[in-house]
């Protein structure tokens, strides 16, 4: 399926083996009108996911082969750079992420306030539940950007974001893994980040692909890629 | 282990820490294969200052002099990095091979395309 650039807003959703959610959140997402195109990323899914978009009518670019998160979302922030784009929403396609925090988590973008915007289910009012050492990890992780950057952060690992071109283009040009690049937060000071609450949906189909040991492994990723980057020169 | 042999032991292992950090923070080295290494710099470390550890080592696994269980140790991770690796190149081949044919019919596809609109 083709896309023709209407808006000058993508959405773009990584996916990965999301068969059973993905066309639940596509529907909802062309029923609400955005004034946004949208865009899917099949990270070299094995299961029907590229059929069901397909099904759906919306533009898909599908990885050949699994490659991670941040592979598919730096595809996604590739393409919009070269099309033109000067906003993206990142959701995720497992149906966690509610398509009516979309506006929500853009607008401090659209103003102009903010170059990036991060959901955050720990703001606010939402009833974010998962297991304690997840909770534990991502505490860690949010405590320690925290205090390397002086500005409060409390989900770094949130999927949820929106963020201009400046941010955007800064992604499509280095690589990433599976995790959110913490040298945005460290040596970029300049880009003005900022948490928006939004509220977590329970997973309707599929399962986390988060098991203890992954977990374990994700958190010396993590916390090693933000110790080495800063002793990286910019 | 001597004195000597344990400051030679913590300038290896200190030195290897330095140079997997370095590597990484160059960016010439990923994060996931720089964990094997910095366990390996750590695991060194910990036997050159913990005093009766490789003893202690060396009686368990019945190995009458204490260097030899280094020895036996440092084979058998030398084998399971092998075979991670031959498993890592093997699946890097694959991805290969996969990109070079989805670009051939990429190529033809483009082709044709051309051929019917000229």
């Amino acid at each position: 399926m083709a896309i023709r650039k209407k808006n000058n807003t993508l959405i773009i959703i990584p996916v990965f083996n999301e068969e059973l959610s993905i066309g639940t959140l596509l529907e909802s997402l062309k029923a609400k009108e955005n004034e946004a195109d949208i865009m899917v990323v099949d990270d070299g899914s094995g299961d029907k996911t590229l059929d069901v978009v397909v099904s759906k009518g919306v533009f898909v670019v599908a990885h050949p082969f699994n490659m991670g998160i941040g592979t598919s979302f730096q595809t996604g922030c590739c393409f919009a750079l070269e099309s033109g784009y000067d906003y993206i929403v990142r959701i995720d396609g497992d149906g966690q992420h509610e398509p009516a925090s979309i506006n929500d988590v853009l607008s401090p973008v659209k103003s102009g306030k903010f170059d990036i915007a991060i959901g955050s289910r720990f703001l606010g009012a939402s009833k974010f539940k998962s297991s304690f050492m997840r909770i534990i990890g991502i505490t860690i992780i949010a405590r320690l950007l925290t205090f390397l950057t002086g500005k409060k952060v409390t989900d770094p690992t949130s999927g949820f974001c929106a963020m201009n071109k400046k941010a955007f283009s800064f992604f499509a040009r280095y690589c990433v893994d599976d995790y959110p690049e913490p040298e945005i937060l460290i040596h970029h000071r300049d880009f003005g980040i900022t948490e928006v609450p939004i509220n977590l949906m329970k997973r309707k189909e599929g399962s986390s692909s988060i098991t203890p040991l992954k977990s374990l492994y994700y958190m010396y990723k993590v916390i090693f890629s933000i110790i080495v980057s800063i002793f990286r020169k910019e | 282990m001597n004195l000597v042999s344990r400051i030679i032991s913590i300038i290896i292992s200190v030195s290897l820490l330095f140079f997997i950090f370095h590597l990484v923070r160059t960016k010439k080295l990923k994060e996931k294969y720089a964990l094997g290494w910095i366990l390996v710099g750590i695991g060194i470390f910990i036997l050159a200052v913990a005093r009766n550890l490789l003893s202690w080592i060396a009686y368990i696994l019945g190995i009458k002099v204490p260097i030899n269980a280094v020895f036996f140790l440092g084979i058998i991770f030398i084998v399971l990095i092998n075979i991670h690796f031959s498993l890592v190149i093997s699946n890097l081949a694959e991805q290969n091979k996969r990109i070079a044919q989805k670009l051939a019919l990429l190529e033809a596809e483009l082709e044709n395309l051309r051929a019917k609109i000229l």
